[in-house]
């Protein structure tokens, strides 16, 4: 285990003191019960413990852990686990783009798995999901484009996206949301985020386009 | 971290005592409808000198009353009791009948006060207490004259400004209710007495003082938490929600005498939700309950759950209309059953508590769960500031 490695779980360690850390060969499983007080703006702070078992891959941080429930099953009306049984947390390139806000394992625990337990509490708790959810499999990283452009026109959105993905960042390029504005004065932190993450993005481009 | 079964069905059993009356409730209730009944009793009517019996019926009678909830708010109980002339309804007229108790009751200067509008079948006295759990005094006016035990009575039903009798049995059905109830009820009864009788030595000092009414097999505790279910899965969509007549007669039907409220639920879950392939007419694959055809599909479609007291009276007798609507709700109900209360050992323990908060109430939820549920030793919870949060999705169609 590198030392960077190292480093990050000490940190998750020592902010979650009821996981603990299972080594077994080169894979990294840090197992325990994810214990948190969560609060959100303007919804009621929720206190859960979930038993989770995160897996590090070892080619962490390239790709990233994957999260599982522990000795149970989340509820079957709550869909959002694949089909391994891990938590989907978030589209690929969302949960990229939110790894990076804090990139460690405790960003990766806090930005995460505890928004997606708060969301599998409160949807327990009142039938519905907080902060909304995706659709399923490729509708749904549709949805993500669409949502972070707000704009509901799928074919301006793909086809600018796949040029800056092609060309790269120009700031005077028009906008994928389909304002007409310079992309500089409209949708620029965005565009940035998501071509930080090209390799995921083309992935992504390439359901839909054909070329 | 998992829950054991014996935790969960003792959390069950500590729910269901919370939405139960309590002894002193129960005392009290008992007190004000004997008062009812001697004022009625005292009473002068033209053509009538008889007696008059006063007794309860329905879940009062049953041990299934649970505490009425809406808009997450806890309500009065309600307590249906059978007011009854002993005389032919053919001698006498229903809205005579009807009104020799509205206007006796009028009579009394307190009853009057507390006296509602007057309903379909019945006069409504609304107690409010001082600890804030009231209750309604439904009496229901009747006429029953039978030399046969159990014989059906007749009680008025007043449709715009017309009066009718109307056919009842609650003495029968509760007797049925009963015999269904008596094995188990022989099972707990002493020891329940015997806590009780400790618990409120100031109103039962004695064990044998504490009456029948309130014991508690897991039968009546399971129909307990179903209604309680009902109230709150189907909060803000009433109309086709199961009515209690028909779970608790499906409940005492399947119940085989299991001696905690979890395993009570398992049997009788499994055994509703076994019917329903009935939507799509399907047959029912368990040959022995489909013989013993506590449900049925009939040919043109209709549906049937007959009352045990009387198999002509079809407790489903609507879930036809508008596209099969009250069986779907009735299914959908079961299925959520299923969801929330069965297959505990594979769910994790707070979303056990956040599930029951939703379908039980999140204040009877909160007052009995670290009773039953130990807490592990644990440090106190991270605290996190979720600000950007994602969107849960999943891989594949």
């Amino acid at each position: 285990m590198n030392k960077l490695i190292h480093e990050q779980i000490q940190a998750v360690l020592d902010s979650h003191p009821n996981l603990w850390l299972v080594q077994n060969g080169s894979d990294i499983l840090l197992s325990g019960s994810l214990h948190f007080s969560a609060s959100v703006e303007g919804k009621e702070t929720i206190t859960a413990n979930y038993d989770v078992k995160i897996s590090v891959p070892y080619s962490y941080p390239r790709d990233l852990p994957k999260v599982f429930p522990s000795g149970y099953s989340l509820d079957k009306r709550f869909e959002h686990t694949n089909p391994d049984g891990s938590f989907c947390l978030a589209v690929p390139i969302e949960e990229r783009e939110l790894f990076e806000l804090e990139p460690s394992l405790l960003g990766f625990i806090n930005n995460l798995i505890v928004p997606f337990l708060y969301g599998y509490s409160y949807f327990l708790k009142y039938g519905e999901h907080p902060f909304g959810e995706r659709e399923h499999g490729n509708k749904g990283i549709l949805d993500f484009y669409l949502d972070t452009f707000k704009s509901r026109d799928a074919r301006t959105v793909l086809t600018s996206l796949h040029n800056f993905a092609v060309h790269g960042y120009r700031a005077h390029e028009k906008c994928p949301c389909g304002s007409g504005k310079k992309v500089l004065k409209c949708h620029q932190t965005e565009l940035k985020s998501l071509l930080k993450n090209k390799e995921l993005l083309m992935a992504d481009l390439a359901k839909f386009i054909t070329r | 971290m998992a829950i054991t079964i014996n935790n969960f069905s003792q959390l069950l059993e500590e729910v269901a005592k919370e939405l139960d009356i309590s002894p002193t409730k129960y005392k009290l209730a008992v007190s004000r409808y004997e008062s009812v009944g001697a004022w009625l009793n005292d009473g002068e009517y033209e053509n009538f000198d008889g007696q008059i019996n006063i007794y309860p019926q329905g879940s009062f009678r049953l041990g299934t009353v649970v505490r009425p909830i809406r808009e997450q708010s806890e309500k009065d109980y309600d307590i249906d009791l059978v007011c009854e002339f002993e005389e032919q309804a053919s001698a006498t007229q229903a809205g005579i009948v009807k009104h020799r108790v509205g206007n006796r009751l009028k009579e009394h200067i307190t009853y009057k006060e507390m006296l509602d509008e007057e309903g379909r079948r019945c006069w409504t006295l609304l107690y409010s207490e001082q600890d804030g759990a009231g209750f309604h005094l439904d009496v229901l006016p009747s006429s029953g004259f039978s030399a046969v035990n159990y014989s059906p009575i007749s009680i008025t039903h007043k449709e715009n400004e017309n009066y009718s009798w109307a056919s009842s049995n609650p003495k029968g059905y509760a007797a049925w209710f009963e015999e269904r109830n008596a094995d188990a009820y022989r099972l707990v009864a002493l020891d329940q007495k015997r806590m009780i009788s400790n618990s409120f030595s100031d109103i039962y000092a004695k064990v044998d003082d504490v009456p029948d009414q309130l014991i508690r097999t897991p039968l009546q505790r399971a129909i307990q938490l179903m209604k309680r279910h009902r109230d709150m899965r189907f909060n803000g969509n009433q109309k086709y929600a199961p009515i209690s007549m028909i779970m608790t007669t499906l409940a005492a039907h399947l119940y085989d005498n299991e001696t905690n409220v979890y395993d009570a639920l398992t049997n009788i879950v499994n055994k509703l939700s076994a019917h329903m392939g009935l939507l799509e007419n399907k047959v029912i694959v368990d040959e022995r309950l489909s013989a013993r055809g506590l449900i049925k599909r009939l040919p043109d479609g209709t549906w049937y759950i007959g009352n045990p007291t009387n198999p002509k009276e079809n407790f489903a007798d609507r879930w036809h209309e508008e596209g099969d609507a009250r069986a779907k709700a009735f299914f959908q109900w079961v299925e959520w059953l299923k969801q929330d209360f069965l297959a505990v050992t594979q769910r994790d323990r707070d979303s056990i508590r956040f599930t029951l908060e939703a379908c039980l109430g999140k204040s009877v939820i909160g007052k009995v769960w670290s009773k039953c549920v130990p807490s592990p030793a644990v440090h106190e919870p991270t605290k996190v500031n979720i600000s950007r949060p994602a969107k849960p999705w999943r891989s594949g169609e």
